[in-house]
């Protein structure tokens, strides 16, 4: 399985630097038309396929900030898993107390809707989310539900793309991507309607995305500082989210990110939610 | 004399509980215990009454928990409630508590009491669970369909911010969560029945549906009021089993229990004109039911359909306080929707029939319930608005609730609301309709 999605990435990687061989030798990409820009949809798709490990454990570390300066911190249990079409995601709250042992578990699938689920101890139930509705805050912090799921790639379904020069950054090559939603409907439910963003070719990991609203305003930038290889594949480790609009923003850093690729099913079942914090070996 | 006796008594078998759930563990893995979650939850409500402006509701109570984990197996699960209140609204009663879940300490206006106290060990796909411990059944929110295996406290009628706040009992629990099919196998050897408010106090039931068709005032002088035996651990134990399975993407599940009823059936003990005794019995009667819950886009749907075919009730006759069974049944509808801009809403509809027959039930023949609440967060959760509605159609009477939260800090919350009760007082809301009321909750949860 490893092998495989190596091999996957190394032909990925080579179409890619043919088509920006070949796109260096042309006009400026940026300047040609979304639906033209063959460099920018492959590299858009190969973020998008980008390996992920079948399965991490790590201790997730948010901070949240206003634009007053006032602080407000979470730290959770986040189990991440990618098996073969479906990408499972839990998040086991810890503290503060107030929102302790509540979890929020989602599994997206490549070929249906994804299934979110939410454990609020107040309610003694394992409550079933709606669907949808990308754009909404997750649990108070700067990123979308969509964020989330996402993590760090761009659904291709919901975006087109266009390559831009590469830049120089603290002795980095990166890689410009612009990226522009592609009909009203993607944009209203991401929340986004454009972006641009600078991407590490070496990782496949966006190192800086500023995202724009439906209105085309400034709406947030995403930075991520640090990235690590967890079993076979990179994972941000420290990012940043600074929301333009609000003067909000939240910090996220990982601590003790392993892989674990025998990860247990039940840190991902629904009805296993209710009994609090899994054991992980 | 045989109250304090029974009140000794249930103090020396909760303790008892106590150690020996705590006990037993701890003597075999002591070194091994580790601290998972642990919380404690200082709270002070109060409330004016909305026709006067007097304080109607004071009440302040602190809830610490703890989960500890032994081994690769074993997990303790312990709540303590800690309540103190000085108003009209009350702690409402214990009387229909089995003596082993009454409260260690039972005053008039000081409560403390195990929330919950549970001990399970995994094997494999199974759960097992043995202590003090709530059974959550059900889809719909407040809504009790077919999630009527736990007692549930009345003490503030409907007016708290989770509905139902279940009422934990002693028992056994088995789940089995394997490929496919859930099974969830309960038994609760405690025939704790429900928490309503005690007479007198603000949420005492009024309405004649709820007090066997009598009008006036129960708890009059002339009238003497009792409880039936709650003591018959094995007679009224409560059981239930309830198989899950998914559809797709849907979720479906069947249950049955059978165990006491959780509204009083009132009885006419004695008939002597001088002081009737009126027992508030709660007969067994068995219950049948389904569940489904199916997402679709941005809404999810609930549908909840239960039968209970000897329901226990209240007859109108020349006999004051016959009594009969019926057929009852239940079907409720509720949907989610994540609306635009970052709004929630819950709508839901209840249909709760009862089979016709001579004499005529107290109750009506047939109630329709409807609940609407739509709610959103600001400045990233730091403030939320929510808003909900609680309607009889079949009465025409309800109530109107509105609350502002404001998370100041992690661990410091302030909320601010008013819930406004109108229609017929021969109704399930309107019968309150003089107990409306604005509120402030005061939390801190450290």
């Amino acid at each position: 399985m490893l092998e495989r999605r190596l091999n996957r990435l190394s032909r990925a990687s080579l179409l890619l630097s043919l088509l920006f061989m070949s796109a260096s030798q042309a006009e400026e990409p940026s300047a040609q038309p979304w639906s033209d820009n063959p460099e920018g949809v492959a590299l858009g798709q190969l973020i998008h396929a980008r390996p992920a490990s079948s399965g991490r454990v790590g201790v997730m570390n948010f901070h949240l900030i206003n634009k007053r300066g006032r602080s407000r911190e979470r730290t959770a249990l986040m189990a991440h898993s990618e098996i073969e079409e479906t990408t499972r995601v839990a998040i086991y709250f810890t503290s503060p107390a107030s929102i302790q042992n509540t979890v929020f578990l989602n599994h997206e699938h490549v070929s249906q809707d994804n299934d979110s689920w939410l454990y609020l101890p107040a309610t003694e139930r394992v409550r079933r989310l709606p669907a949808s509705e990308r754009a909404d805050p997750f649990m108070g912090t700067d990123l979308s539900y969509g964020d989330i799921r996402d993590n760090f790639r761009f659904p291709i379904e919901h975006w087109e793309f266009r390559a831009g020069a590469l830049v120089s950054e603290r002795d980095r090559e990166l890689r410009i991507l612009e990226g522009q939603a592609r009909n009203e409907e993607s944009a209203r439910e991401m929340g986004y309607g454009r972006f641009e963003a600078l991407i590490d070719e070496t990782t496949l990991f966006p190192v800086r995305i500023e995202y724009f609203d439906i209105h085309d305003k400034a709406l947030k930038q995403v930075t991520v500082s640090q990235v690590g290889q967890v079993g076979e594949a990179w994972t941000a480790l420290s990012f940043e989210v600074e929301n333009h609009q609000t003067g909000h923003r939240t910090e996220v850093f990982f601590e003790d990110m392993r892989f674990v690729p025998d990860l247990n099913e039940r840190v991902f079942q629904p009805t296993a939610l209710a009994d609090g914090l899994p054991r992980i070996p | 004399m045989s109250q304090s006796l029974q009140r000794r008594s249930s103090r020396r078998i909760s303790i008892a509980a106590l150690c020996l759930s705590l006990g037993l563990p701890g003597l075999t893995w002591a070194s091994t215990f580790e601290t998972v979650s642990q919380r404690s939850e200082l709270e002070y409500w109060v409330g004016a009454d909305g026709e006067e402006g007097r304080i109607a509701l004071s009440r302040l109570s602190l809830r610490p928990s703890i989960q500890l984990r032994a081994g690769t197996h074993w997990d303790i699960d312990m709540a303590a409630r800690l309540e103190a209140a000085y108003d009209r609204t009350g702690l409402g009663t214990v009387r229909s508590f089995s003596p082993a879940a009454r409260p260690l300490i039972d005053g008039d206006h000081v409560r403390l009491g195990i929330d919950r106290l549970v001990i399970s060990r995994r094997f494999g796909d199974n759960r097992l669970s043995l202590g003090k411990q709530t059974v959550p059944w059900g889809v719909l929110d407040g809504l009790q369909i077919t999630d009527r295996f736990d007692p549930v406290r009345r003490r503030d009628f409907v007016l708290t911010e989770v509905r139902p706040e279940r009422l934990a009992r002693w028992g056994l629990r088995w789940r089995h969560d394997g490929e496919g099919l859930r099974a969830d196998l309960a038994v609760a050897f405690d025939p704790t029945v429900n928490q309503l408010a005690q007479s007198g106090d603000r949420f005492e039931p009024m309405a004649p549906r709820l007090r066997g068709g009598l009008d006036g005032d129960l708890a009059g002088a002339s009238i003497a009021l009792r409880q039936s035996d709650r003591g018959r651990y094995w007679h009224d134990a409560t059981f239930g089993l309830r198989l899950g399975h998914s559809l797709g993407r849907a979720d479906v599940s069947l249950l049955a229990l059978s165990g006491p009823d959780t509204d009083p059936l009132l009885q006419l003990i004695s008939s002597d004109s001088r002081q009737p005794l009126i027992e508030l019995d709660y007969p067994r009667r068995e219950l049948i039911g389904a569940t489904l819950e199916v997402p679709e886009g941005s809404r999810v749907w609930r549908m909840e359909l239960a039968h209970i075919p000897d329901q226990p009730l209240n007859t109108e006759s020349t006999t004051p306080l016959s009594s009969d069974r019926r057929g009852r049944t239940l079907a409720g509808l509720g949907m989610d929707w994540n609306a635009p801009r970052g709004w929630f809403v819950n709508a839901q509809l209840a249909v709760d029939h009862i089979d016709g027959g001579r004499p005529e039930a107290v109750r009506p023949r047939t109630d329709v319930i409807t609940t609407l609440r739509a709610q959103r967060g600001f400045m990233q959760d730091e403030l939320k608005w929510r808003s909900e509605i609680l309607a009889s159609l079949s009465d025409g009477d309800g109530v109107v609730r509105s609350a502002f939260d404001w998370q100041a800090s992690d661990a410091l919350s302030l909320s601010m609301g008013f819930d406004w009760l109108f229609g017929t007082r021969k109704g399930l809301f309107g019968q309150y309709r003089d107990a409306s009321q604005l509120w402030s909750r005061t939390r801190l949860v450290f």
